[in-house]
């Protein structure tokens, strides 16, 4: 009995011992992404995806998350106020991945481009400490797989 | 003398294990490159997996196995067979499910000795210390799901075929003989080591055990596995 013992505490001192580190990127649920509007008035986002499946969510805080939807490769999105501010389309591509220190699947973007054509509102991107204005030549999948709060897309109404 | 002997082995084996055991833990923790913080409540994930469970062996065989007791309190066993193994980490985020074909040879210390047994071996019961190593192909079919907000859940499913592995296995635990024809073993301690000599996209697991496993490739589990021999004709 002594080593079996032994043996558990061992076990026990080896499940200790795992490395808790840097956070994977990607997303172990539904995609979504951090947008914040640059007035605190109330204003919302209607969602639209492929299949014609869309609502709105509001926001009185300034700030919402805004799904995307897993299974698509295309979001249609409009910005209302009293009334419609304007539109943006994004066109995506997502890829699994596995985390292999959590045991677990996330999805990545490959790709993550605004549409030319639909994007008359002013977009910018902001990491909490610098922002830019939306180039919609640009792959912005590596900027959007960081779901963090801080990392926002930055509707200017 | 010889019980006191046979104490020693075994303890010296399972001293033995915890050192490699030691040495090996290094290597199993070594970052990934895609490393995260966890978000499991326990350092270990829970899993089944069941072996699926009666072997049927013909008098010979059975006869080959005593009969190759020729050391006291020590058989040899080669063993093949399929293996149905089912994986969910303990988010119930993912689930996987492999089917597999094995083979292997092992070495197991008892503490009884059943050489040439007689009528009178109705029950038998011993302590077995028991290492087997096997190689085998395995597929895997797997579902992951990642949970919808305002879109339903999202499935994704992965299928890798003939994927080679080998394995080894410590095990601890008892052997029950019953009638010379049904034969139990039961590991109430099993560590497990694997590695896939395939590449594949998915980290798949085989642990032919009922227990816990890590990230790394040594897992403690619990394991039992039932023979029955061919009943001996009657003269």
């Amino acid at each position: 009995m002594k080593y079996l013992g032994i043996v558990f505490l061992f076990i026990s001192v080896l499940g200790c011992s795992d490395p808790d580190t840097m956070v994977c990127e990607g997303f172990n649920q539904e995609p979504y992404i951090h947008v914040t509007g640059d007035s605190k008035d109330t204003f919302g986002i209607y969602y639209l995806n492929a299949e014609s499946f869309g609502d709105t969510l509001f926001t009185t805080s300034g700030a919402l998350q805004l799904p995307v939807d897993p299974a698509g490769e295309t979001m249609y999105y409009e910005v209302i106020a009293d009334t419609s501010l304007g539109a943006f389309d994004v066109r995506y591509s997502l890829q699994p991945k596995y985390c292999a220190s959590a045991d677990e699947l996330v999805l990545q973007f490959n790709a993550f481009q605004f549409d030319t054509s639909s994007t008359f509102l002013k977009l910018s991107i902001s990491d909490g400490n610098t922002s830019s204005i939306i180039d919609t030549a640009s792959n912005y999948s590596s900027f959007f797989n960081k779901p963090k709060s801080n990392h926002q897309l930055l509707v200017h109404f | 003398m010889t019980f006191i002997l046979y104490l020693r082995t075994v303890r010296f084996i399972v001293s033995l294990s915890i050192v490699l055991l030691a040495l090996s833990s290094g290597a199993q923790n070594s970052s990934a490159p895609d490393s995260t913080a966890k978000d499991t409540l326990l350092p270990y994930t829970p899993y089944f997996m069941h072996q699926a469970g009666v072997h049927v062996r013909s008098r010979y065989a059975y006869l080959l196995e005593y009969n190759l007791r020729f050391l006291p309190h020590t058989e040899f066993k080669v063993s093949g067979g399929t293996a149905d193994h089912t994986h969910y980490n303990l988010m119930g985020f993912s689930s996987t499910k492999s089917l597999g074909r094995y083979a292997g040879i092992g070495i197991s210390l008892l503490s009884r000795n059943y050489f040439k047994p007689t009528k009178d071996y109705r029950f038998q019961k011993s302590i077995v210390v028991g290492f087997n190593y096997g190689r085998g192909n395995l597929n895997f079919l797997g579902d992951h799901k990642l949970s919808g907000n305002v879109f339903p859940d999202f499935t994704i499913e992965s299928t890798e075929e003939n994927m080679r592995y080998r394995y080894s296995e410590l095990r601890i635990g008892v052997e029950l003989i019953i009638d010379r024809v049904i034969h139990f073993d039961i590991y109430p301690l099993q560590f497990t080591y694997y590695k896939m000599l395939s590449e594949t996209y998915w980290p798949h697991q085989y642990i032919p055990a009922i227990g816990v496993v890590r990230n790394g490739v040594y897992n403690p589990g619990l394991g039992m596995h039932i023979i029955i021999n061919q009943s001996k004709k009657r003269k």
